[in-house]
C-alpha cells in the first residue's frame, strides 16, 4: 500500500466519484435461524442508506480545506474514507501523504490503566512504533500538562484531562494531512490556544489541514477553499468566499 | 518543505488498485506489531489492577483451576490413567488455551465496534492479541505443570525441547480459527452461543479427561479424526509419556493448521472492508 509515487499536481486528496451506501436491512436478522427461515421465505432484502453518491473533488498540499453542511449531509463520512476507515461502496480515492486524524480521540482508552499505559496503547492504536513513542513521550506529557498525574489511572482524571492526553498523543507527529471533525471544544481557553498554535506549525511545515466546521465564521478565517455538502451530493466546491455564499443563500430560504 | 513533501511521497494509497488482501492484511499487521504487544499488556494488566495480588492471578489463577480438577478428576480416573494429574493438566492446558483464546478473538472484535469506527486498523490485532494474551497464560500455567509433572514422578526427557513447535502449530491453528469465527460472528451473533457451545462438546471429545483407549471403538476412530483431538495429542505428548509426538499425529494435525490458516484469513480479509459498517 506505500510505494514511491510522484505527485505533478501537488494533489493531497483526489477523490473520483466516491459513493457510500451503508446496508442496512428494514428488520435484519441477527440471528443464523431467523436468516436461513428468511431466505427460504424470500424475505431478505437489505435496503441501503446512501451516506455519498459520487462525491468528486481535489484537495491541494498545504490548503486547509472545509467541509461544511447539515447534520447528516455525510461529512463524517468522507473523512472517515478518506482515513481508510470506511471503504468507499464505488468510487476511487488516492491520499498522497500520511494521514491522521482527529476522529475520536482518545479512542481505546482504558479507565483502570495509568495515564502513561494509555499514552502507549492510544500511540500504537495510531501506528506508531514503542520506540517513537517512548521517545516523544516527556513532550506528549507536557503538551497535555499531566506531570503529576501521568502515574494515576485515568478513571480518577476529570473528563477534560482524559481529552488532553488524547490530543497530546495525537498530536505530537506532524502528518501530511489532518483531518479535524469540529474539534476545538475541547479544555480550556488556554488548551484550545495551544492546539490552534499547534496546527499552525504543522501547517508551516507544509501539512494539508481537512476541517468540517458549524462554525462558518471559523472556516471563513482560516480555510482557502471548502466543500458544500448536502445529502451526501457536493452543492458547491471552491473558494471559501463563494461557498459560504452559496451555502447562507441556501440557509436564508429554508 | 521541499524535503518534507519528499519523505511523505512513500504513502501513497488508491482505494482502486488491485491488491491481495491476505498480503495487504498481514503487511499491515506487521506495521502495527506494537499494538498487538500493547494490547496483550493491557489484557494481562487490566483484569487484575484493583487486586491485592494483582498480576500473580494470572499465576495463581491456572494453579487453582488445576489443583480442583486434579482432586475431582483422579477420584475418578486415577486407577486406570498412571500419573492421571499431569495426564488431565497436560490437556486442559492447552485446551484452554485454545479455547479461551479463540473465545476472547471473537468477543473482543465484537466489542471493537467504537473503536473501528473511528481509527484505521488491521483488523486481525483483535485475533493476534488475544492469542498473545493467552500464550502467555499458557506459559505461565506451565510452571505448576512442570512442578506437578516432577512430583509425581512422570518421566521428564529432552523430548520436552519439543513443545515449542508443538506450541507453535496450535498458536496458528488458533489464529486459523479465531480468525474464522470473529469474522462470522460480526454477520451472525449467534455464533457466540453456537462456538461457546460446541467447544464445550469438542472438550469431551478432544481426549482432555480420558485415553482414547476407554472409548468404545467405534467413537475412537472418529474422535482420532478431531483436530482438537490431535492437538492434546501434541502438547501431551511431550509432558506425559516423555515422548515426540507420533508422527502421524503431527502430519494431520499440521495439515489442518495449514487449512484453518488459509480458510480463516481468507474469509477474514474477504469481509473486513464491510466491517465498518456492519459493527
Amino acid at each position: 500500500m506505500t510505494e514511491k509515487v510522484s505527485d505533478p499536481d501537488q494533489i493531497a486528496v483526489r477523490l473520483e466519484g466516491v459513493v457510500v451506501r451503508y446496508p442496512y436491512e428494514k428488520n435484519r436478522a441477527t440471528s443464523l435461524k431467523e436468516y436461513f427461515i428468511r431466505r427460504l421465505k424470500g424475505d431478505i432484502r437489505t435496503s441501503y442508506l446512501t451516506a455519498l453518491d459520487g462525491i468528486t473533488a481535489d484537495v491541494r498540499t498545504g490548503e486547509t480545506f472545509g467541509i461544511i453542511g447539515r447534520n447528516g449531509a455525510g461529512k463524517s463520512t468522507l473523512l472517515k474514507v478518506v482515513s481508510r476507515i470506511i471503504h468507499p461502496t464505488s468510487g476511487r480515492l488516492r491520499v498522497w501523504g500520511k494521514v491522521s486524524s482527529l476522529l475520536g480521540v482518545g479512542a481505546g482508552f482504558h479507565p483502570e490503566l495509568s495515564g502513561s499505559e494509555n499514552v502507549f496503547l492510544y500511540s500504537a492504536l495510531l501506528g506508531r512504533t514503542q520506540s517513537y513513542t517512548e521517545e516523544h513521550f516527556d513532550e506528549i506529557v507536557s503538551f497535555a500538562e499531566l506531570e503529576d498525574f501521568i502515574e494515576s489511572p485515568i478513571r480518577t482524571y476529570s473528563s477534560g484531562m482524559v481529552a488532553r492526553l488524547g490530543f497530546a498523543v495525537a498530536m505530537v507527529k506532524r502528518p501530511d494531512i489532518l483531518l479535524i471533525d469540529e474539534v476545538l471544544g475541547v479544555g480550556d481557553e488556554l488548551f484550545q490556544g495551544k492546539c490552534r498554535k499547534k496546527f499552525r506549525s504543522f501547517q508551516e511545515k507544509g501539512t494539508t489541514l481537512v476541517i468540517i466546521s458549524h462554525g462558518l465564521g471559523q472556516i471563513e478565517q482560516i480555510c482557502q477553499r471548502a466543500m458544500w455538502l448536502h445529502q451526501g451530493d457536493v452543492m458547491s466546491l471552491g473558494d471559501v468566499s463563494g461557498v459560504l455564499a452559496d451555502y447562507r443563500s441556501f440557509i436564508q430560504e429554508n | 518543505m521541499s524535503t518534507d513533501i519528499q519523505i511523505t511521497q512513500e504513502y501513497f494509497y488508491d482505494s482502486a488498485k488491485k491488491r491481495n488482501r491476505v498480503v495487504d492484511e498481514i503487511r499491515e499487521l506487521m506495521c502495527y506489531r506494537d499494538l498487538v504487544r500493547n494490547l496483550v499488556r493491557r489484557n494481562i494488566t487490566a483484569r487484575y489492577k484493583r487486586s491485592v495480588l494483582g498480576i500473580f492471578w494470572t499465576l495463581l489463577d491456572p494453579l487453582l483451576t488445576m489443583m480442583i480438577m486434579a482432586v475431582v478428576f483422579t477420584a475418578l480416573f486415577a486407577k486406570s490413567i498412571p500419573g492421571y494429574p499431569v495426564f488431565l493438566l497436560s490437556g486442559i492446558v492447552i485446551w484452554n488455551f485454545f479455547a479461551q483464546a479463540s473465545t476472547q478473538a471473537m468477543m473482543d472484535f465484537m466489542y471493537s465496534g467504537s473503536l473501528v469506527a473511528q481509527v484505521y486498523m488491521p483488523k486481525s490485532v483483535f485475533t493476534f492479541s488475544a492469542i498473545g494474551t493467552h500464550l502467555v497464560n499458557l506459559l505461565l500455567a506451565c510452571i505448576p505443570l512442570f512442578l506437578i509433572d516432577f512430583f509425581i514422578g512422570r518421566p521428564i526427557t529432552p523430548a520436552i525441547l519439543f513443545l515449542p513447535v508443538s506450541l507453535l502449530l496450535v498458536s496458528l491453528f488458533t489464529v486459523g480459527a479465531g480468525l474464522l469465527v470473529s469474522s462470522l460472528a460480526v454477520f451472525f451473533a449467534d455464533m457466540v452461543n453456537l462456538f461457546t457451545l460446541s467447544l464445550q462438546l469438542l472438550m469431551f471429545l478432544s481426549g482432555v479427561f480420558f485415553t482414547v483407549e476407554s472409548l468404545p471403538e467405534s467413537l475412537q476412530t472418529i474422535v482420532s479424526f478431531l483436530p482438537t483431538f490431535q492437538m492434546v495429542t501434541i502438547f501431551r505428548y511431550p509432558i506425559y509419556y516423555g515422548e515426540i509426538p507420533p508422527i502421524e499425529s503431527l502430519m494431520y494435525f499440521s495439515a489442518w493448521t495449514i487449512v484453518m490458516l488459509i480458510i480463516g484469513l481468507y474469509v477474514f480479509t474477504r469481509l473486513s472492508d464491510e466491517y465498518a459498517y456492519r459493527v
